[in-house]
């Protein structure tokens, strides 16, 4: 019974609907551990928006951390120019995706690996400017006591209400994600994924596509960037390297990649582990790379896609699995 | 139907096609037979747009397709079936048939050629739920050719499709390309097996170092040992 309802993926988004909002709040009493869980949040955001490229386009971004990035620093400027962060947010987050767009026009040209070249060159490019233009970005030292959004009320956005600000992202974002790899441009992108050539002479414009997609991901990666940056209240271009990108990255192969949950628990049992791991810092590397290897030779489709056969259900087979549940 | 005039394909220095022209008039199945590396494919990939010839032009129906872009050309109604993997295996054979009709905007024009696909043949039928990489390789190449069917072309064009299939196969979907040819279709067959192109084509072109080395209907080529020779 309990596994049917769990198969739908509606009931599959309440429940994780209810967890993200449960959990911030039943840490509520320890801001610590309640600012994980936040950080956490924006990491399944990413993920997702990461999971659309890499786990159903077959692009993989490392410029992802960039684009946040940009984003998030256009909303450090914005508002302290005296924008609304409500309004510096999306702008940036726009304005992040386009120029992502824009910068990896010719890199969608290309396809697996040298695409993820180029998107790497395209991200060490993006973190020189962070460094580079310091007036902006205040280089190295990086931009400190960014102020909190404020709320229509006057009062500033923190604690508690920010965290399930989070938690409404993540579930948004897994939402838009479902309804997107469900609907026809879904369907056009793993076809891509699965076989580019064949996709064009089908008559599915790749490129496009792939773009489509880009702007998609890109987006996820600028608002969880608008997003963590006052919420974390520091950034440096140390904030949004490639070792990011790759994190991110990690989190979709992990948990599973081309499956909806997998990314997101990829996120929640990684993001977590740098700041459990901090007072064995030595040694959080040493884990890291076990975790990666162990992964990768046991479960090489992730932990969802190794554990979980295709969904797609057979009506021959059916009648066997009601018989079971009946049981 | 197809006119291909002066196709010049070069990689690098390595010249695959060289001034080569071939004719497909509307109804006819067209033969074009040539071993491994003769650049068969090569022209195949032409006339879908996915490599650009150095010199030469592809004509369809009077028009020159150099300006149209590989995802467009199915919808003037060039249907390519590539060799060796026409379909996406990790798909059920229903998705991948959906794929096929991408180019259709018509939802019941989309079931029907489904239902056209499974009536050609009914194997498919019985595993529309299966991931199509679960398919035998006679299966697969049967669900690639109703695949390449799904958008309703005006011209066939099957890259290989006997390439490592059983003889009885082979016969199979030879007999279904001859009751499309009954439809109206018209198809260019690029094949190494020249038994099964010469049994089901008008009009054969044998291609070899990239140039055709002789051009004829089925029934003479059939009937000159000599040029049997060069094609066993």
């Amino acid at each position: 019974m309990i596994d049917r309802i769990l198969a739908s993926r509606q009931s599959q988004l309440a429940l994780f609907a209810l967890l993200a909002f449960a959990v911030p709040l039943l840490l509520s009493g320890n801001r610590y551990f309640a600012f994980i869980a936040g950080i956490t949040l924006v990491h399944v955001l990413w993920a997702s928006g990461m999971n659309l490229l890499y786990g159903y386009t077959g692009l993989m971004p490392l410029m992802f951390a960039g684009i946040a990035g940009i984003s998030s620093y256009l909303v450090v400027g914005l508002t302290s120019i005296g924008w609304s962060f409500w309004l510096a947010m999306p702008v940036g987050a726009l304005a992040a995706s386009l120029v992502g767009v824009v910068l990896g026009l010719p890199a969608l040209r290309l396809k697996g690996f040298y695409f993820t070249l180029c998107s790497l060159v395209i991200q060490t490019v993006i973190t020189l400017a962070f460094v580079y233009f310091v007036n902006l970005t205040n280089g190295d030292t990086g931009i400190s006591q960014i102020p909190l959004p404020t709320l229509p009320g006057g009062a500033s956005l923190h604690g508690l209400p920010y965290d399930l600000v989070l938690a409404a992202l993540a579930v948004i974002g897994v939402f838009v994600l479902i309804r997107l790899v469900d609907s026809g441009f879904g369907r056009r992108l793993i076809a891509v994924r699965e076989d580019d050539e064949l996709a064009e002479t089908l008559g599915i414009g790749v490129t496009r596509q792939k773009l489509t997609a880009f702007f998609v991901g890109s987006l996820y990666a600028g608002i969880g960037g608008a997003f963590y940056t006052p919420y974390v209240g520091f950034i440096s271009p140390r904030s949004f390297d490639v070792l990011i990108s790759l994190n991110v990255w990690l989190m979709v192969a992990f948990g599973g990649r081309g499956t909806i949950w997998g990314p997101v628990i990829g996120a929640v049992l990684l993001a977590p582990v740098p700041f459990l791991l901090q007072d064995y810092y030595m040694i959080k590397d040493v884990v890291y790379g076990l975790l990666i290897i162990g992964v990768i030779v046991l479960l090489p489709a992730g932990i969802v896609g190794g554990l979980v056969r295709r969904p797609k259900p057979d009506p021959e087979i059916v009648p066997a699995t009601v018989g079971e549940g009946a049981r | 139907m197809l006119e291909v005039e002066n196709l010049t394909v070069r990689y690098g220095p390595f010249l695959a096609v060289d001034e080569v022209a071939i004719r497909v008039e509307a109804g006819e199945i067209v033969g074009l037979v040539g071993a491994n590396g003769a650049g068969k494919s090569s022209i195949v990939k032409t006339i879908g747009g996915v490599v650009v010839p150095l010199r030469g032009r592809v004509d369809f129906e009077g028009q020159d397709l150099a300006a149209v872009p590989p995802h467009r050309r199915i919808r003037l109604g060039i249907s390519i079936v590539p060799e060796g993997r026409g379909l996406f295996p990790r798909m059920s054979v229903e998705e991948n048939l959906l794929m096929g009709g991408y180019s259709l905007a018509d939802k019941a024009q989309i079931a029907r050629n489904i239902e056209r696909g499974f009536a050609l043949f009914p194997i498919l039928a019985e595993r529309r739920w299966q991931a199509a990489g679960t398919l035998s390789g006679g299966q697969q190449q049967m669900l690639a050719v109703a695949i390449g069917l799904m958008s309703d072309p005006k011209l066939l064009v099957l890259d290989e499709p006997s390439l490592g299939l059983a003889p009885i196969v082979i016969g199979e979907i030879g007999r279904a390309l001859k009751s499309l040819r009954g439809q109206g279709l018209t198809v260019l067959l690029v094949e190494q097996n020249a038994k099964l192109t010469c049994n089901v084509s008008d009009r054969i072109y044998i291609v070899a170092n990239g140039a055709i080395q002789h051009h004829d209907v089925s029934a003479n080529i059939l009937s000159n040992r000599e040029i049997l020779e060069l094609l066993i």
